[in-house]
């Protein structure tokens, strides 16, 4: 819903800095579940996520008399949560997800698609091709695809949420997309030679 | 670059055609379907496009229904200073109890962004036998006076009810500053002068309900109406007095004017006697937008809930407020509306012999002060009907010949 009314969420935003609290329970309402799944991204402790939402909007009621109103607010929010979620995770000394606020785990799971007219076995073979090829991406690459396709934001805005400027993020999104198609020509080409393999022997041996 | 030399990851990396593979822009839409009807050389590269565009659908991270709303709970939780929460309050009262009896009605009322956030009350708009004041607490004061008079000190904690005075005492483990948020309800058959806080004077007219809170802390001052009232409103230019009914937001600094809102009837309107109001409500159609009308002295605002469209006349403001010193006025007026506000008043039944008996137009003053009956017998007097008790509450109105 969001996605279609982008604007209707500004108003809302616009209404809260004045002082309408019911906008910002409605900002939440609209926001929450995307902002929940990015910080997954980062983390899977469920409660550490939940604890820096609740604080993030917190601190935005706290402080809305200093807030901009000419914002993206998705990204805006996106951004404020990560920066929460990193800092926490840091704090834990959670090496495993978070070196330091440059340097952090980001995993992106594909759902399998269902689709009619091709076979189980094609569905499980492309689903595993790609979640292959997409693990195979750094984390940057994979949080820059992420935002850009699952999250529909502009460069402006994963610029801002990485810390890049508009041109860097233009070509990580570049260079992760390409990986993913060489990574996938050439698992098709290796599924190809297997099977050449397969009749070349069998030839001889007929 | 041209579109015509895009690559894949060109496609992909363009912004406008983001828009076009989300189908978040209508004018994108467009542009991007006729771009490929145009370039039917480029169909394998969008396609290619669109099928990496699909890998990205993922697996989903989801909070439960209880964890979204106990976590908004919380966040709500950690204000000291409660601003407009009041309303909300009631509201997600009443939804929790919504969320364990049935997850998918709570999901589909409370996840459409463009709904108000009031409940609708007129669902469940019933009215006590008798006036009442409801206070934060959930213990309830009987109105024994059938026009009674309510009036709150500075501080919000002392009200003076008719001749009575009630504290409102702080409850344990509640702040002091927490704002206690209270209803006057006033059935059928009675009417109550409100004197909030702040110094504004309401008069409810029969049927009606006002939850205001008892001190106004935040930046507004703000209540919500069912029913009629008329405001007089304390000037502060640092607060605006905002009423809240189910249709319409008032938005007002310092000023008198009348509100009627009753959750039973089609029409809801505002009139200004004196000063400035502008009146929020949101306009029906295919973008429920939200209008804005500013009303000048002796102006009235009239809006069709249903339709959701809008007027503005020129009127006599003492027409539509005279109610409030127990006077009727009115001017080649439906006989049909003067009834039912007869009804509201005394709490009777007006029955008619025959739907046209209700389109005589009557024009005249009634005091309302005096009993039903002398109130009937004056209208027989103006409009060719005559009248008879049919029971304890029941009139009838018959034709004369």
């Amino acid at each position: 819903m969001e996605k279609l009314f982008p604007e209707n969420n500004l108003i809302l935003w616009h209404k809260f800095l004045k002082g309408d609290d019911h906008a910002i329970s409605k900002i939440y309402i609209s926001y929450i579940n995307e902002l929940f799944d990015y910080g997954c991204k980062l983390s899977s402790d469920r409660d550490l996520i939940k604890d820096c939402i609740q604080d993030v909007f917190i601190s935005l009621m706290k402080n809305r008399r200093n807030l901009s109103e000419s914002i993206h607010l998705k990204g805006y929010l996106f951004k404020a949560v990560k920066r929460k979620v990193i800092s926490e995770l840091i704090k834990k000394r959670n090496y495993e997800e978070v070196i330091q606020s440059d340097d952090y785990r980001f995993e992106i799971k594909i759902e399998k698609q269902i689709h009619e007219g091709n076979t189980n076995d094609i569905q499980t073979e492309k689903f595993v091709a790609v979640q292959t090829a997409i693990d195979s991406l750094t984390s940057r690459q994979k949080e820059a695809l992420y935002l850009r396709f699952y999250g529909g934001m502009k460069h402006k805005e994963i610029a801002s949420i990485l810390n890049l400027s508009i041109q860097s993020s233009r070509a990580l999104v570049s260079r992760a997309l390409k990986k993913i198609k060489e990574l996938l020509e050439e698992r098709k080409n290796g599924l190809n030679q297997i099977l050449f393999l397969f009749f070349k022997q069998t030839k001889h041996v007929l | 670059m041209e579109y015509s030399d895009y690559t894949t990851i060109d496609f992909l990396n363009d912004d406008y055609f983001l828009l076009w593979l989300n189908k978040s822009d209508s004018d994108a839409i467009k542009f991007w379907d006729g771009f490929i009807e145009k370039h039917p050389e480029k169909q394998l590269v969008i396609d290619e496009a669109v099928e990496i565009f699909n890998f990205f659908k993922l697996h989903k991270d989801k909070l439960t229904l209880d964890e979204v709303f106990i976590l908004w709970e919380n966040i709500k939780k950690s204000q000291k200073v409660k601003k407009n929460l009041f309303i909300p309050l009631l509201k997600y009262a009443a939804i929790f109890i919504f969320v364990f009896i049935s997850g998918a009605i709570f999901y589909a009322l409370f996840f459409r962004i463009d709904e108000t956030v009031f409940p609708k009350y007129a669902e469940d708009y019933t009215l006590p036998e008798e006036p009442r004041l409801v206070l934060s607490d959930g213990s309830s004061v009987v109105l024994d006076n059938k026009n009674s008079k309510i009036e709150y000190d500075k501080t919000g904690n002392q009200l003076i009810i008719d001749n009575d005075t009630i504290q409102q005492d702080s409850e344990p483990g509640i702040s002091e500053e927490e704002t206690k948020i209270n209803s006057v309800i006033i059935p059928y058959g009675s009417n109550s002068q409100v004197t909030l806080s702040d110094g504004t004077k309401v008069w409810l007219n029969a049927g009606s309900r006002l939850i205001h809170p008892s001190q106004f802390t935040g930046s507004n001052r703000e209540v919500m109406l069912f029913g009629e009232a008329y405001f007089d409103v304390a000037k502060n230019k640092d607060k605006p007095f905002i009423v809240k009914t189910n249709y319409t937001t008032i938005e007002v600094l310092g000023t008198k004017f009348n509100v009627f809102a009753y959750p039973d009837e089609t029409i809801t309107g505002t009139v200004l006697v004196e000063g400035s109001v502008a009146v929020e409500y949101k306009k029906d159609g295919f973008m429920k937008k939200v209008e804005r009308i500013i009303l000048a002295p002796n102006q009235c605002a009239l809006i069709n809930t249903e339709k959701g469209n809008a007027r503005v006349s020129e009127i006599d403001a003492s027409m539509y407020t005279s109610w409030k010193d127990g006077i009727f006025k009115f001017e080649l007026e439906d006989l049909n509306r003067v009834l039912k506000k007869l009804e509201r008043y005394y709490n009777i039944k007006i029955n008619q012999e025959n739907p046209f008996i209700g389109f005589h137009k009557i024009s005249g003053k009634l005091d309302l002060r005096s009993s039903l009956e002398d109130v009937l017998d004056i209208i027989k007097n103006t409009v060719p009907i005559d009248w008879e008790k049919q029971n304890n509450n029941q009139y009838l109105i018959t034709q004369k010949n």
